[in-house]
């Protein structure tokens, strides 16, 4: 395929086509140049580390698999998202389908409790940075499945509209608005989390 | 503030709007305070969306996937539609080994398809095959023949289809009339008109109370 400009400027594809040969050394290559991201995007999705690197493994493995099956389009980057995106939404479709069948309380959560590591100096900065990403968490997590996803990639992955839009198969159009409606959600949480906390501050 | 001009905010903030609309919005925003303070809130609520920085990757992760997908053997690097249908093959043949052992279990006594003794010591030590064989002709179809409808009267017919002559005769080639068809010079009764002679025949009356209530015709055939 040597006319695709796009295809000749990732070698990323090349290293897919050597693994779909079967070529071990290729492969461990290209997850050694994607992990970094696709760790990050897991984490993100799923917000818990232990489950990231599960789902990140489980991506990777994916590619494997169906190497031989992927036709070279674009950046081979935005097909590891569109995995990445795709698997921690099922992941994520299946916890709330557990928690759906084991009827517990609304008030328990299977959601994994988020305990950020701060590396900042400062105890008490580390306290409010922690409580931020609490909140910022909190509303991620209450955000719909495809707002979220566009929110990630927008904001944590610092991908264009275009690119997300690629990555998840919707129009430009679909991802601003999803992103809009995204952002209206979370200034809505992040006033009503600091309603709630700015009474408990006073007293 | 209409929706429209809080989505340009947005592109404007993500670099997203081609530079002639953002030289637009730039020089509007100038203008007009209240667009510049909605545009300040959005920039602020999305410096706000702030995350820890993440984990940072375990050491050998790649050798680890790659040992993953090496070790794992066919099954754990089949595609998902080979495993499906491999774990279906299993649980099917599962089931039918199940069910044939149940059921031969289940019968008290299962049927011998072994020839009586009798039969072996009768049977010609060389079976003759007949040189003609008999082929069975196609069992007589009764034809119900129609009988000629009379006026008013409604009955239930049975009638032969018109049968093409070097057709054979079927069975299913016969056809029942249709019994919600009126008969010639016959209409039914929220038509219209009704012969008199079935009034009388019904009830001795053709104005009579019974012969509406019980036919259940409705008020227009009261006319009648």
């Amino acid at each position: 395929m040597g006319n695709e400009p796009s295809t000749a400027a990732d070698p990323g594809w090349d290293a897919l086509a050597r693994t779909a040969a079967g070529d071990s050394v290729a492969f461990e290559l290209l997850v050694g140049q994607n992990q970094d991201r696709l760790l990050r995007l897991c984490e993100r999705m799923l917000g818990d580390v232990e489950e990231a690197r599960d789902a990140a493994q489980e991506v990777f493995l994916k590619l494997y698999r169906n190497a031989a099956s992927f036709r070279p389009r674009g950046q081979l980057f935005t097909l590891l998202y569109r995995i990445g995106v795709n698997h921690c939404l099922n992941r994520l479709r299946r916890r709330n389908l557990v928690r759906f069948f084991r009827f517990s309380d609304p008030g328990e959560d299977d959601t994994p409790v988020f305990e950020p590591v701060d590396g900042r100096p400062g105890a008490v900065e580390s306290l409010e940075a922690r409580e931020r990403w609490r909140v910022v968490r909190q509303g991620i997590d209450k955000l719909p499945s495809n707002q979220r996803a566009v929110l990630i990639l927008a904001k944590f992955e610092g991908l264009s509209y275009r690119e997300i839009a690629e990555v998840l198969g919707i129009s430009e159009g679909a991802v601003e608005s999803r992103l809009f409606r995204a952002m209206r959600r979370l200034e809505a949480a992040q006033e009503s989390a600091r309603s709630t906390v700015s009474p408990a501050k006073r007293t | 503030m209409n929706r429209l001009p809080e989505i340009e905010l947005m592109r404007l903030l993500h670099g997203e709007l081609p530079p002639e609309r953002a030289v637009e919005l730039q020089e509007r925003l100038a203008r007009e305070p209240e667009l510049a303070e909605e545009l300040r809130r959005l920039e602020a609520s999305w410096d706000r969306l702030e995350l820890p920085p993440a984990a940072p990757t375990p050491r050998g992760f790649a050798r680890a996937v790659v040992g993953r997908a090496e070790s794992g053997g066919l099954w754990s690097v089949a595609p998902t539609r080979i495993r499906a249908a491999a774990f279906g093959m299993v649980a099917g043949g599962l089931a039918l080994g199940i069910g044939l052992a149940s059921g031969l279990a289940g019968t008290p006594e299962a049927p011998s398809f072994a020839p009586a003794p009798g039969l072996l010591a009768a049977a010609p030590a060389t079976p003759t095959v007949p040189s003609v064989v008999m082929v069975p002709t196609a069992p007589a179809v009764p034809i119900i023949r129609p009988e000629p409808a009379t006026p008013g009267e409604r009955t239930a017919e049975a009638t032969a289809p018109s049968v093409h002559p070097t057709a054979s005769p079927s069975p299913a080639g016969a056809q029942v009339a249709d019994l919600d068809l009126p008969a010639d010079g016959e209409t039914f009764a929220d038509e219209g008109t009704l012969a008199d002679d079935f009034w009388q025949a019904y009830n001795g009356t053709e104005t009579g109370a019974a012969a509406t209530t019980g036919l259940d015709i409705g008020s227009g055939s009261e006319d009648l």
